[in-house]
């Protein structure tokens, strides 16, 4: 097994030293990659897809979470066996020998070799002041490749990457786009590594470059047989290279499993929202932009902008009060006061009639209406009881995973 | 009838200067726009397009020059061929005429960029850099709408909203055009054409322009401006005032686009790449322009941000009769979009033409390139 | 986390400063001045005496009395003079710093440029004898030192013993009994002072603030704001320096430091009865506590600058608090 990657976690400080609030970049991920496979990360700016290939690429550590490079299978076996039964004392052990994050200075070099990362934008990762041969070669020289196998190794890549010598002495900035980034995968690949990360190779191309650099990776992997995980927010661009595919959401999986399935069979309502506008047929019309909100999101993380969420999803009081407040609020109505009180809202000025009206009139597009279980008409408020809400687990579905509260055991049918 | 034409380009060529070079950017294009109608400009990157509609904007960076060519813009001639003096009191040949552009600008033609983040000011709040647009160009707009509501008849609103109830629309019209101004109306229309409210919120919202709220001392800074602007603290409340119709006018487009208002007072790193889009656009259609540019509007954003924005787009086309210059290097973008398409490359345009021909029946070796590598699902 | 928040948080990590800049001075004594009783309790006794209100005896050879008294006294006039400073430090140097940058490459930024250089590296009080020489001596325009002319004040009620009352700052208390003759000249004889002082700060700014401007003026969202048709000063005001300030504003509050010692050099130079005054005396009439509560307060003001600044950018910067 190439990569295999057990619960991470990561979260970020952002907002400064003195106001920082944390973000949970990565929540519980766990990913398998074997040799010759093409894995994409499918999902929008923030989704922590970037941050995950880092972790894979060991150029970033986890918070918590296991990590295996390059191990025999048998390893891989125990360790999910013992992930299982709990037995946290052999997957200690099996870490202690086997975890890439445990390795020595040495012990890391050694693997970074096998290691290749292309950056989004590579004109920033590059120095600005060498030339391109001396960018791709300089992997080779820190692996301590002798003159003969760099002279080898530059005539190997010109061929499968497509670099004409007349670029080789040039600068970085003297190149368009789409050389810019060859010289970018000229230079991941130049030791020759089994597990390549690509972070959005192809974002800023135009269409004719992208398909060049899409085939070039193709012929890549299969002359090779490296690995490749492949982010990017373009699901037709995952259908188009990648084998398996991974849809992420704000730091959480939300499904994951083999790309024409996935995509031809989408089961979590963001997977058939990415799809449907790929095919640029939209289903349903996706009317508002995420409000921003402040605070943590509780349950599954794509409940606010789910078409079809519902009660259990993950609708806090906090959300519940803020939506109702939202409806109401623009109307001005004499008396109007909304508050919360021992876990109910409290809502005055209004009456049951009202607000069973504004609930049926709006359901569709405030889901967390869904979320009121009870309304009770008191002297002079009503009280509102919501259900409560649940945590969402992975569930398998053919071939695929998904993250959704749609296929749990006991949900009746409200579709 | 035919269509008026609103921008005329011939034969523009632009230089990029360096320190050892010259590079041809633009080598003579060619390019025209009528009223109403959408015209996408598509190419590679590299290609010009970009430095095709800054110079549009009279935008371009220091080390670029007009060098050849002309733009007309509404009937002005943007380029004059002369020595003339720019805002630094150098002389510089072949510049874009500065004051008959600054009036333009940001009026009649306004232009959104790529990566919204980066075009807006980090330490302002963007309801204000929306409001920036009005405040220098229409700021007596701003003053006039609090007036039209201090001075509006409750009773024609009141009327109005019967009217409404009747669901009699055509006299309803009628009863629009004839009973109040311009800026009520306005007010009126921002509200109606608003698809996230319920035929109930908008009758309130529209009755609820009838209550006045001003202060004493807010009307009397507001009916006796010349003497306000002058005493400090009057001149205060005259800005606050302002300010305030400023982020409630931003609000209500908005509100027409479907998003909500509330993000105004936030700044631009709290808020996602698509919502800094569209206040991008916000910014480029409170004054009414006749024509928008958009330099690749999508291109930093997801899919399903790049698909609300082209929704976006439809909308605010059809509600304010809009031309758009549309520039991308993807051309299935356009294919919806789009009535005509110019295609670009090496910095000269190649083939133009109604979307359906270049789209089906090209004959260019450089369009059918284009059309052949997007990947679809 | 909320404003007030951070700002108890910041003043809280103040105390530990302030004690550490106190204690060093205090070690300084101890190994140079020859102490002899036990370091810890002395500096302990002087601790409790900063809470206990009663306050040493000084004795200077042109002062006597009590140290609370006399700081009240001077620290007005060091006040004075720093504000007067720091205004001509931030108008001039904003000024003249994004004029440069705006006609950048011009002669007018060339000799601005080069002028700022020349005075940013001259020592203070070089800066401040050719002041007093070019205005005082050749061109007579401005008295060149710190007092008046002593004959203004005969039989002004509120000025007695060479003190002037309620402020105790001779320009001030002037304005408030309405004697415009007085104040014009206690202003003027400012100007030399706040001026030598000030010109190595404002050549600073003018530097920094330049070079933050020209970066500034390069970034996409000046393009977008030209972009909406709005007018290059008000582009300037409204957004350039805004995001310009930043740079100039550190170098200003991390430099206050430099300002201070400069006060004491110019204070003695012009003959001016401040802070920097009373410590010069203390110092060399050996007299610790008074050196050590001076220094207290030299720190206090420069911690609070530090403060000021961290407090300033998290209003202006929305970056730090979102």
């Amino acid at each position: 097994m190439r990569i295999a990657a057990y619960n991470l976690k990561k979260t970020y400080e952002s907002g400064g030293a003195a106001f920082g609030h944390k973000v949970r970049s990565i929540n519980d991920i766990s990913l398998k990659i074997r040799e010759g496979q093409i894995v994409s990360l499918v999902g929008e700016n923030g989704s922590g897809k970037t941050t995950l290939g880092l972790i894979l690429s060991l150029l970033l550590r986890p918070d918590s979470g296991q990590i295996f490079f390059d191990v025999p299978d048998w390893v891989i076996n125990r360790y999910e066996i013992a992930l299982l039964k709990k037995d946290l004392d052999s997957m200690r052990e099996l870490g202690k020998d086997y975890s890439a994050l445990n390795k020595s200075k040495l012990g890391l070099m050694d693997i970074r070799k096998k290691i290749g990362v292309l950056f989004q934008d590579v004109a920033s990762s590059v120095d600005p002041r060498q030339t391109v041969y001396d960018i791709i070669k300089e992997p080779m020289v820190v692996s301590k490749y002798t003159d003969e196998q760099i002279h080898n190794r530059m005539n190997e890549l010109k061929n499968d990457v497509g670099i004409d010598d007349d670029i080789l002495h040039r600068y970085p900035h003297e190149l368009s786009d789409g050389q810019k980034q060859k010289i970018g995968i000229a230079r991941a690949l130049a030791t020759n590594p089994i597990f390549l990360f690509l972070d959005e190779p192809t974002s800023n191309l135009d269409p004719i470059n992208q398909r060049i650099i899409l085939d070039i990776l193709k012929k890549i992997n299969s002359k090779t047989r490296a690995s490749m995980l492949i982010t990017t927010h373009n699901i037709a661009l995952a259908n188009y290279i990648a084998g398996d595919i991974m849809v992420m959401f704000k730091g959480e999986t939300e499904e994951k499993g083999p790309t024409k399935e996935v995509i031809n069979n989408p089961q979590h309502p963001y997977t058939k929202e990415l799809t449907s506008v790929a095919a640029r047929k939209a289903n349903y019309d996706i009317l508002y932009y995420e409000r921003p909100y402040n605070s943590d999101v509780k349950g599954c993380v794509y409940h606010r902008m789910c078409p079809v969420s519902f009660e259990i999803c993950g609708w806090t009081i906090d959300e519940v009060y803020l939506d109702l407040k939202k409806s109401f609020g623009p109307l001005d109505l004499p008396n109007f006061k909304l508050k919360i009180e021992k876990g109910k809202i409290l809502l005055y000025g209004v009456n049951k009639d009202q607000l069973v009206k504004m609930i049926n009139l709006y359901k569709n597009k405030i889901r967390s209406f869904y979320a009121i279980k009870d309304i009770k008409q008191e002297d002079e408020h009503l009280s509102i009881e919501l259900f409560d809400y649940k945590e969402v687990q992975m569930h398998k579905v053919g071939n695929a995973e998904v993250k959704c509260h749609l296929f749990e055991e006991d949900v009746s049918t409200l579709f | 009838m035919e269509k008026k034409e609103l921008l005329t380009v011939k034969g523009l060529e632009v230089v990029f200067e360096s320190r050892f070079n010259q590079i041809d950017v633009l080598k003579g294009v060619d390019f025209s726009l009528k009223e109403n109608e959408t015209v996408g400009l598509v190419g590679v990157n590299g290609s010009g397009k970009s430095t095709f509609a800054l110079s549009l904007m009279g935008l371009l960076p220091r080390n670029a020059k007009i060098v050849n060519g002309s733009i007309n813009i509404n009937g002005s001639d943007m380029i004059i061929n002369e020595f003339e003096k720019d805002s630094y009191n150098r002389k510089r040949h072949r510049i874009l005429v500065n004051e008959g552009i600054e009036k333009l600008r940001g009026r009649f033609i306004t232009m959104v960029t790529q990566e919204a983040a980066s075009y807006l000011d980090p330490l302002l709040t963007v309801g204000y850099q929306i409001f920036e647009s009005v405040l220098f160009h229409n700021k007596e707009r701003l003053i006039k709408r609090i007036d039209s509501r201090e001075k509006v008849d409750k009773g024609a609103l009141l009327n109005y909203v019967k009217l409404l109830n009747s669901k009699d629309y055509k006299i309803a019209d009628k009863f629009l055009d004839g009973n109040f101004d311009e800026y009520i109306r306005e007010q009126i229309l921002n509200i109606t054409r608003r698809d996230d409210l319920t035929d109930e919120d908008k009758k309130n919202l529209i009755l609820a322009l009838g209550r006045a709220k001003l202060s004493s001392v807010q009307r009397f800074v507001l009916s006796h401006k010349g003497v306000a602007s002058r005493i400090p603290g009057l001149r205060y409340i005259l800005n606050q005032l302002i300010l305030e119709e400023g982020y409630q006018l931003a609000g209500e487009i908005l509100g027409l686009m479907g998003l909500d208002p509330t993000i105004l007072h936030m700044f631009p790193n709290q808020l996602s790449g698509g919502m800094l889009q569209a206040v991008l656009i916000a910014s480029a259609i409170v004054n009414n322009p006749r024509i928008i540019i958009m330099d690749e509007p999508a291109s930093s954003l997801d899919p399903i941000a790049q698909y609300k924005l082209f929704n976006l787009l439809s909308k605010i086309k059809a509600t304010f009769n809009l031309s758009l210059i549309l520039v991308a290097h993807d051309i299935s973008l356009l294919t919806r979009f789009a009535d005509r398409i110019a295609v670009i490359e090496d910095g000269a345009i190649v083939e133009v033409g109604d979307t359906s021909s270049v789209i089906n029946n090209s004959s260019n070796e450089y369009t059918k390139r284009l059309i052949k590598s997007v990947i679809n699902i | 986390m909320s404003l007030s928040h951070y700002i108890i948080k910041r003043l809280i990590i103040a105390v530990p400063t302030l004690i550490g800049i106190t204690l060093f001075i205090f070690l300084l004594y101890y190994i140079i001045g020859g102490l002899h009783s036990n370091f810890l309790v002395a500096y302990g006794s002087w601790l409790s005496s900063l809470f206990s209100g009663k306050s040493q005896i000084v004795n200077t050879n042109v002062y006597k009395g009590s140290i609370s008294s006399a700081i009240a006294l001077f620290l007005p006039n060091t006040l004075m003079l720093s504000i007067f400073a720091a205004v001509l430090i931030w108008f001039i140097g904003t000024y003249l710093g994004v004029f440069s940058a705006r006609h950048k490459d011009s002669a007018a930024d060339l000799t601005i440029k080069a002028a700022s250089f020349y005075l940013y590296a001259a020592p203070i009080f070089i800066v401040a004898i050719v002041l007093i020489i070019l205005f005082g001596v050749y061109l007579k325009i401005l008295p060149f030192s710190g007092e008046i002319n002593p004959l203004l004040m005969v039989g002004i009620a509120w000025f007695s013993d060479g003190i002037s009352y309620p402020t105790h700052i001779l320009l001030i208390d002037a304005l408030i009994h309405g004697n415009f003759v007085i104040a014009w000249n206690a202003f003027l004889s400012l100007i030399l002072p706040a001026l030598s002082l000030a010109l190595a700060f404002i050549a600073g700014v003018i530097i920094m603030l330049r070079n933050s401007m020209i970066s500034v003026l390069n970034q996409n969202f000046i393009t977008g704001a030209r972009g909406k048709g709005l007018s290059e000063r008000y582009i300037v005001r409204r957004h350039a320096l805004r995001n310009a300030i930043f740079q100039p504003a550190t170098f200003f509050a991390y430099t206050i430091s430099g300002l201070l010692s400069g006060e004491v050099v110019i204070e003695t130079i012009f003959n001016y009865p401040g802070m920097g005054y009373f410590l010069t005396q203390s110092l060399i009439n050996n007299q610790l506590v008074a050196v050590l509560d001076s220094v207290l307060i030299f720190g206090i003001i420069f911690v609070s600058a530090t403060i000021l600044l961290d407090i300033f950018y998290a209003v202006i910067d929305p970056r730090v608090r979102f």
